[in-house]
């Protein structure tokens, strides 16, 4: 780093801070790579853990997609009958 | 005649400088600094500033109007109705300052610009927002730099606010003595152990403290600089960095003596409350003040008060840190304008600071005010701090044109419980003598008993000369 080529201006920046800044930057830049790579293995392997879940029983059969849920009590809501005229 | 004059404090930054004419606040930029200007304004970082709410704006007035002839531009900025220093904020309000000034270097590190410097003295309220007040606080962006205020900004605000928050709010009273921050190095030994452990304050301050201990004595030399610049992504990540450790710092939950008083500590029931209100606001609203100053404002009720018989600004003190916190997010959540809740205690206010005493206004030079509201402080003064009724009356003088007081007699239950615990040294402290006291500084001009208590309000008007 060549300090030459700095605008430092009229503040005492600090030796000991501007060589700190450097290395705190760039472990935090480092941080900021690895969780990117993290999230996106954790995303990859979700979806091969999903890929290879195995298959459901016969005796549980899946929700349809098409049957209006509610939370409560598992009656349709008055909104997921109304997206559905919508629809 | 154009009556001129430099403003003291401003004379650190080779840009340009502050001046008042006729009262009125300019800014003069010399000419070295105009390719700064130049990007400021033609990259859009001004306008998305001002839009932003985060940067005072200004316009620029004729160059003829400049102070001294080296003038590239002369500017008028939006006039503060008045300036505060940071040892007089609450925690919530230097955090907004921080946060404020960290989004700043983020729009202007978009924009090729860098801040050159990070002083929480460069941020006030303005409109009930966190605002930069330095228009030449920004500097061009220098491909593989770094940012130069980095160890001022960790000074100015984040060990100040570590120290409010994990260690004692009273902390914030740190930068009475270090004008230009906290030293890291004093921060360090005074946070809690734990904080080391922390990514941020683990960081930013107790590493950063041993790294500037480290290269106390060394020069910038070919030895200690990194072989490697900084990208503009690193810092990026730093300033984000920054924000998430700032952000991640809570308001102290300290009890403190008068942050409950008048929900459940006071000496009024509901009536008696009232009934003081109905006479304040009676004797402001003859002639509505343009300037006032609370003083122990507590919540800022009164202040309110005054603010809605059409004062311009009203100055909300306290000596109690959670009041005034709390007052200010109920400014900043409801955009209260022109109302200022700070810290204060008024038995050792505010100095004036700085170099040859001139940088930073004391509490009287930013007065007189139209009107000091003090009510139900009296007996503090008088009797908690043995000040004598006749020089409480001459330093009101000093800070006011008009004043409401409140006279808060023995029989009071508050005074009560102040001389519990001491004996009673106080034969003068009765309202005869207060009257006398006060008719030296003041000319009385009304006086009213508060329905419903022992109390009596006066409202009284400085003696000329």
């Amino acid at each position: 780093m060549d300090m030459n080529l700095f605008v430092l201006g009229y503040l005492d920046a600090g030796t000991g801070s501007l060589v700190f800044q450097v290395l705190v930057a760039s472990l935090v830049s480092a941080g900021v790579v690895f969780g990117g790579v993290m999230t996106q293995l954790r995303s990859f392997f979700s979806r091969v853990v999903l890929r290879h879940r195995p298959e459901q029983s016969a005796s549980e059969s899946p929700l349809s997609s098409d049957k209006p849920v509610s939370a409560f009590h598992g009656e349709p809501t008055l909104e997921s009958a109304s997206h559905r005229k919508a629809a | 005649m154009t009556l001129a004059a430099r403003v003291p404090g401003s004379f650190r930054d080779p840009s340009g400088f502050v001046f008042s004419r006729q009262g009125v606040i300019h800014r003069q930029i010399a000419p070295s600094y105009a390719p700064q200007y130049e990007r400021l304004i033609s990259s859009g970082l001004y306008d998305e500033l001002v839009s932003d709410e985060l940067l005072l704006p200004h316009e620029e007035l004729n160059v003829r109007l400049a102070f001294s002839d080296e003038a590239y531009k002369v500017l008028r900025p939006a006039q503060l109705p008045f300036i505060s220093h940071p040892f007089e904020w609450s925690f919530s309000q230097l955090k907004d300052a921080a946060l404020t000034t960290l989004r700043i270097q983020r729009a202007a590190m978009k924009r090729g610009m860098t801040l050159k410097d990070a002083s929480a003295y460069n941020v006030q309220l303005f409109d009930a927002r966190s605002v930069l007040i330095d228009t030449l606080s920004f500097e061009l962006y220098e491909d593989g730099s770094p940012w130069v205020a980095y160890r001022q900004f960790c000074q100015h605000f984040l060990a100040p606010l570590a120290l409010m928050s994990r260690t004692d709010v009273r902390l914030g009273q740190l930068f009475r003595t270090y004008m230009d921050g906290v030293p890291l190095d004093l921060a360090s030994r005074l946070l809690p152990f734990r904080t080391r452990f922390g990514l941020g304050l683990g960081l930013h301050v107790h590493a950063h403290a041993k790294a500037q201990q480290q290269y106390s004595d060394h020069s910038p030399s070919n030895k200690t600089r990194p072989s490697r610049g900084m990208s503009l992504k690193a810092l990026q990540s730093l300033v984000t960095h920054l924000e998430q450790t700032v952000s991640g710092l809570k308001a102290p939950s300290q009890q403190t003596e008068w942050a409950d008083y008048y929900a459940a500590n006071n000496n009024y029931g509901e009536g008696g409350l009232d009934a003081k209100e109905r006479v304040v606001q009676g004797l402001i609203a003859d002639r509505p003040p343009n300037t006032v100053w609370d003083l122990g404002a507590n919540d800022g009720r009164f202040s309110r008060l005054a603010r809605a018989t059409g004062a311009r600004s009203v100055v909300a003190w306290d000596i109690d840190p959670n009041c005034v916190d709390a007052n200010y997010r109920q400014v900043i959540a409801h955009r209260e304008q022109g109302h200022f809740p700070l810290l204060l205690d008024l038995t050792n206010p505010s100095p004036a600071m700085g170099w040859a005493h001139r940088e930073r206004m004391s509490l009287a030079e930013r007065g007189p005010v139209d009107v000091v509201l003090a009510l139900g402080l009296i007996h503090h003064l008088a009797i908690s701090n043995n000040v004598p009724l006749s020089q409480v009356a001459a330093y009101f003088r000093t800070l006011t044109r008009r004043l409401v007081v409140e006279w808060v007699p023995k029989e009071d239950s508050q005074v009560r419980k102040l001389l519990a615990t001491r004996p009673d040294i106080f034969p003068d402290y009765v309202q005869a003598k207060f009257e006398a006291d006060f008719a030296n500084q003041f000319r009385i001009l009304q006086k009213i008993s508060v329905e419903g208590t022992c109390r009596t309000l006066y409202l009284m008007e400085a003696l000329p000369g």
